[in-house]
């Protein structure tokens, strides 16, 4: 082969490989540069994870089915739906934590149940359901709020988890890194993992070596529903109000960044280094595009081109 | 006789770095001749047709047809210059019809409107298969509810309406009942008189023999042999193509037959009528049949894939439901089925994966538990060794083994399950002989562990080699029990063609 | 009933669901306000579902192809900001509709060679393509909805607001969409090789179909159709706002995939436009027997999912019903 050819060949390997985590240490260079005092700063890295808590947690519960080949359209909605539900209980004389548990079970739990169920059971795609169990997540809002906000009776310290601190480390940063090493655990070093990947790549041998693939599945809506829930009350705790609208970007968010992450690491499938490299891309993009002054209605359009140019860019072309 | 070379292919490469599929290979063909391609798995006999189709490009060397130099760069260039291809997955297109699949890919009847003529397209696709002896009608019926055989006669028409000079046919029996393939055979040896040669692929000795002229023969990627059949013999070929001469083909074993493991008693489905028979420890059972005999569908009631709609299953004594594949897995069943690839095998995940799947919770602490990885693969190491499993290391991706080294990883899979009851569902094919060899090996082995064998297959030598009884299924029930040292291969292909058998003896007619 | 009959009665069944879903919707819908049986309501139905048959068909094509397109809803309100706005700046009339045209030709090419040149995964490339155009739509409509001081001339909303002999014009678009589609798909070769790609992809390579060719194209018909349903849309509407296409995403999705019961389980353009009629009927007729509009999109959404559900488990039976070899136990 000609040399040329070869040094080609071996940029577009690395590229493959690497090229999202190229896009991560551009953008921090770019904003780093940009505004040199206020973005490299440990206090405005923290301000960031915490900025990207919620999104974290949401995108985990996509990597679950992600790994399965699965995916679930209705997690925005049921952010909101968790957010509500948690702030409603609390007006009506729901403890913190009982408010918490409850709203992790209605909500995280059934939402995912249902999802499971009709996708497992009655094999229905998960497209349709998914966006259908979102709609009615999106009627169920409005039956309980009235398009209102949820503002009252949340008692003081349910702010604690949003906004509280440890030292200087904020709470959900916390939390979101437990979880974290939990999903780690469960997904690379247990069985639980070991199936979803193995159910992902061909269910048909799954199921024919004696796993149980229904249950697997099921597990994996459950946990990605109630991911989408914690993050929603998460949400509702750092800003002291249920709102009917506040999960709406992280459908798009959520899911960009656990694709994002099947760019690299596990080609092609979901895995947690990926997505947690895609969480901190955009945390970085969204906290240095406010910090730079990019405008609200300009965020979206970066969004998804940051995505594109990741997957163009981490595309492996297959020769003849 | 020299005559002049149709197609001249010249020290031809190409590598899928870091091997190479072809080196230096020399290959030609005469017109009016069937040539046989013979190799093993992985010898490059694929890969050189794909390089003449236009499929793949290659990395040297030089095509000559009639004497001139050509370039074959995609599939219709290949087609135009009379080069036409049944690959081995026959390419067809599910949902379309089989007077469709005749043009797909070329110019259809058109209207005056500029649209597709359906009638004349039907029509046309009519009177091309009538050539053949196809039911009437064929031409509208569906490719997914069409039979292989007649898929494949679909395939010749398609090539032959093409105005072919060369027609490659790579494996054209494996998907054949022996009339089909005799049929085939009809078929090839008219094309032979048109004048069309043919280059016909395959590790059929017996089919080469029969209907081939010349053969050239792979291995490794590289021509080996190239020679007229009236100048060798069989042996000679097996030779060449393993390096090594094959005695003993299959390996017979006086194993002790213990006591009974399983029967089934009555059982039925919708497909399967009243099924009886019984299996013991350390006896390998065969079961053979033709295409749609019922053959998987008795195995699938069996493993828990189907209902039943009667009829009982007994392990060890106790009856059991079965009404699921795990409930199965748990008795004590293990399938190695028929798709290595599709049902046997995790193809993006690791060997060692891949053996333990089925069993996966001996190498976790706790019921849900975290993955003791040195537990893994140091037992997946032991089953490579013990088995031969020709890796490097048990972390690759066992998509990158070839297929008779797949098929060693999923019986280490089960295995691995201490399974008391093995299903082999057509083990052997699509494996090069010295596979095939090891595969009868480890079943033999199995059998002497006290395993009870099911070994389901089509090819009769290989269940009159390796089987202490088998059964003869014919439309769904079982046509006749035999035994190998008493049957010819005459009254076993009777009874899987006709459901009983003819007049010797040998068997117990169950018809 | 002899086995012949109950085939042959099964056969009719499976193909004709959807009308008979339709005809016993109506019924029940009618039977609680009769309103919904009335001429004036049929064709309100039809007229309702006109746009959304137009992006549902377009949608058919590509996941004849087996592929998603995420992104048509987007496009179509992408259509509707860009043509209003347009229009508002007083320039010839028919630049608007051919700009609008355009984008949704050019997004869909986009698409197409994001899935045939880069291979990417048209779920996730078509997604990053709708998160961009949402974007875009927020971003030139500051959120908010268009309002054309004066209004939009009257021959823009022409099509989309006039009607002849009280049926709207969009009827007849959509049914001229329909058939044009439909003749497509099945009398020109680029319409079975949407089939032969989307049923086995190597069977394409090897008999020289253009894989790539035949995926842009699907997607830029996709696009030029989602971008010509917001041009109506826009008409329809007298302004833009730029979520005003994003609802029929889920219905498009759902249309397609209920008209799959029909011609054995494949995508087909008569398929999708019974499914649209479908949707377009519940719709309607949760309005017409006075379901509060807090409940309608729950009621609307779980009626969906039903039905949808219904289609699927319906379809996986007759699937397995004519299978004979091991289980596959992928959709």
């Amino acid at each position: 082969m000609v040399a040329v050819e070869k040094i080609g060949l071996r940029v577009s390997n690395a590229l493959s490989n690497y090229g999202t985590i190229a896009i991560l240490i551009g953008l921090t260079g770019i904003f780093a540069v940009a505004k040199p005092h206020e973005f490299l700063t440990v206090k405005n890295g923290f301000i960031m994870l915490q900025q990207i808590a919620p999104l974290g947690l949401v995108s985990l519960g996509v990597t679950f089915l992600l790994a399965m080949r699965y995916y679930d359209l209705s997690i925005g909605y049921v952010v909101s739906l968790s957010g509500v539900v948690a702030t409603t209980l609390f007006g009506n004389g729901f403890s913190v934590f009982t408010g918490i548990l409850t709203t992790i079970f209605l909500v995280g739990c059934l939402f995912g149940f249902v999802n499971g169920f009709i996708v497992t059971f009655l094999r229905v795609p998960p497209l349709v359901v998914t966006i259908g169990v979102g709609f009615i997540c999106y009627g169920v809002i409005y039956i309980i709020t009235g398009g209102k906000a949820v503002f009252y009776g949340i008692p003081e310290h349910f702010g604690y988890w949003g906004s509280g601190m440890v030292w200087f480390v904020p709470v959900p940063v916390i939390i979101v890194a437990v979880i974290f090493a939990a999903c780690y655990v469960a997904l690379e070093k247990s069985s639980l993992g070991r199936y979803m990947y193995a159910i992902g790549n061909n269910e048909t041998t799954s199921s024919l070596s004696g796993v149980n693939v229904k249950l697997v599945k099921m597990l994996g809506f459950l946990l990605c529903s109630s991911f989408s829930c914690m993050a929603g009350i998460l949400i509702a705790s750092e800003n002291m109000v249920g709102h009917t609208t506040a999960g709406e970007r992280y459908l798009l968010l959520g899911l960009t960044a656990a694709f994002l992450g099947t760019s690299t690491f596990r080609k092609g499938e979901g895995n947690l280094w990926g997505t947690l490299l895609g969480v901190l891309i955009l945390g970085i993009a969204y906290n240095g595009m406010t910090m730079v002054g990019v405008e609200y209605k300009w965020r979206e359009v970066i969004t998804g081109s940051i995505l594109i140019v990741a997957l163009a860019i981490s595309s492996s072309k297959k020769g003849k | 006789m020299e005559q002049q070379n149709l197609l001249e292919v010249k020290n031809v490469s190409k590598y899928f770095p870091p091997v190479s599929a072809l080196h230096n290979v020399c290959f030609d063909v005469v017109p009016g001749e069937v040539h046989g391609l013979i190799g093993e798995n992985g010898a490059g006999k694929s890969t050189l047709v794909k390089i003449l189709a236009g499929v793949y490009s290659k990395d040297s060397g030089t095509i000559l047809l009639d004497g001139k130099e050509v370039t074959i760069d995609t599939p219709h260039e290949a087609t135009s210059l009379g080069l036409t291809f049944i690959h081995q997955e026959l390419f067809q297109v599910p949902y379309s019809t089989i007077g469709e699949s005749l043009f797909f890919g070329r110019k259809y009847p058109r209207n005056r409107f500029g649209l597709i003529d359906w009638k004349s397209l039907r029509k046309q696709a009519s009177d091309e298969l009538s050539k053949f002896g196809v039911p009437k009608n064929l031409e509208n019926q569906l490719i997914s509810r069409t039979s292989m055989a007649y898929r494949y006669i679909a395939a010749i028409a398609k090539a032959i309406s093409q105005q072919c000079r060369i027609l490659f046919m790579d494996e054209p029996t494996a998907s054949l009942s022996k009339d089909e393939a005799d049929k085939l055979f009809e078929i090839i040896a008219e094309l032979k008189k048109r004048g069309i040669s043919i280059v016909y692929i395959s590790h059929r000795l017996e089919e080469i023999f029969k209907i081939c002229d010349r053969v050239t023969i792979l291995r490794d990627g590289q021509l080996v042999g190239a020679h007229r059949i009236s100048d060798i013999n069989i042996e000679t070929v097996i030779y060449s193509m393993l390096g090594e001469s094959l005695r003993d083909k299959f390996p017979k074993e006086k194993i002790k037959i213990e006591r009974e493991v399983l029967r089934v008693s009555g059982l039925k489905s919708r497909i399967v009528s009243e099924t009886t028979f019984s299996l013991r420890r350390g006896e390998i059972l065969g079961i053979i049949g033709l295409v749609g005999s019922g053959r998987t569908e008795l195995m699938n009631l069996i493993f828990g894939l189907d209902k039943k709609t009667g009829g009982s299953v007994y392990i060890d004594g106790k009856e059991v439901a079965n009404s699921s594949v795990r409930s199965a897995i748990r008795n004590g069943i293990g399938l190695v089925p028929e798709d290595r690839q599709g049902q046997g095998l995790v193809l993006n995940m690791e060997v060692k994966a891949n053996i333990t799947l089925a069993n996966f919770f001996k190498y976790c602490f706790g019921r849900f538990g975290i993955i003791n990885v040195s537990k893994e693969t140091k037992r997946a190491e032991d089953y490579v060794d013990k088995l031969r499993i020709k890796v490097k290391d048990v972390r690759g991706k066992v998509a990158y083994l070839s297929g008779g080294n797949q098929q060693k990883v999923v019986i280490a899979k089960w295995i691995d399950t201490d399974s008391s009851i093995l299903i082999f569902d057509e083990p052997t094919r699509g494996i090069d002989i010295g596979a095939k060899t090891e595969v009868y090996r480890l079943i033999v082995e199995l059998a002497k562990k006290g395993a009870g064998i099911i070994f389901i297959s089509s090819e009769i030598d290989e269940i009159l080699g390796i089987t202490d009884r088998f059964l003869v299924l014919y439309k769904g029930r079982i046509a006749g029990e035999f035994t190998p040292e008493d049957t010819s291969p005459d009254q076993v292909a009777i009874a899987m063609q006709l459901g009983r058998y003819g007049n010797g003896s040998g068997g117990k007619n169950r018809a | 009933m002899d086995s012949k009959t109950k085939s042959i009665s099964a056969f009719l069944l499976r193909e004709y669901s959807i009308v008979l879903a339709i005809i016993f919707v109506s019924i029940v819908f009618t039977t609680i306000n009769p309103r919904f049986g009335r001429i004036y309501n049929i064709l309100n139905v039809l007229q309702h579902a006109s746009l959304l048959t137009i992006l549902a068909t377009g949608l058919t094509l590509v996941l004849i192809l087996d592929e998603f397109d995420l992104s048509f809803a987007a496009l179509s309100s992408s259509a509707v900001c860009l043509s209003v706005m347009i229009v508002q700046k007083s320039v010839p009339g028919f630049l608007a509709v051919v700009t609008a045209l355009g984008v949704g030709l050019l997004v869909g090419i986009i698409n197409g060679l994001l899935v045939a040149r880069l291979n990417l995964q048209s779920f996730i490339a078509t997604l990053g393509t709708a998160t961009i155009l949402t974007g875009v739509n927020y971003a030139v409509s500051e959120g908010k909805t268009i309002v054309v001081v004066g209004g939009l001339p009257s021959w823009f909303t022409f099509l989309g607001q006039e009607d002849f002999f009280k049926i709207s014009y969009l009827i007849p678009i959509m049914l001229l969409v329909v058939i044009a589609v439909s003749i497509l798909v099945k009398y020109t070769e680029l319409g079975r090789n949407m089939y032969g790609v989307g049923g086995n992809k190597e069977a394409c390579r090897v008999a020289g179909v253009s894989v790539g060719a035949t995926q842009i194209t699907a997607f830029a018909l996709c696009g030029l159709l989602a971008s010509f349903a917001g041009l109506l849309l826009a008409s329809r509407l007298g302004g833009g706002h730029p979520l005003a296409g994003d609802k029929y995403l889920l219905q498009g999705f759902a249309a397609v995939f209920i008209g799959m019961t029909m011609r054995g389980g494949m995508p087909s353009i008569i398929g999708t436009f019974l499914g649209c009629i479908l949707l377009s009927a519940i719709e309607s007729g949760l309005t017409l027997v006075s379901v509060d509009y807090t409940y309608q999109y729950v009621v609307n959404g779980f009626i969906i999912v039903l039905f949808v559900t219904i289609a699927y488990v319906t379809r996986n039976r007759l699937l397995d019903r004519s299978r004979v070899s091991l289980l596959s136990l992928s959709e």
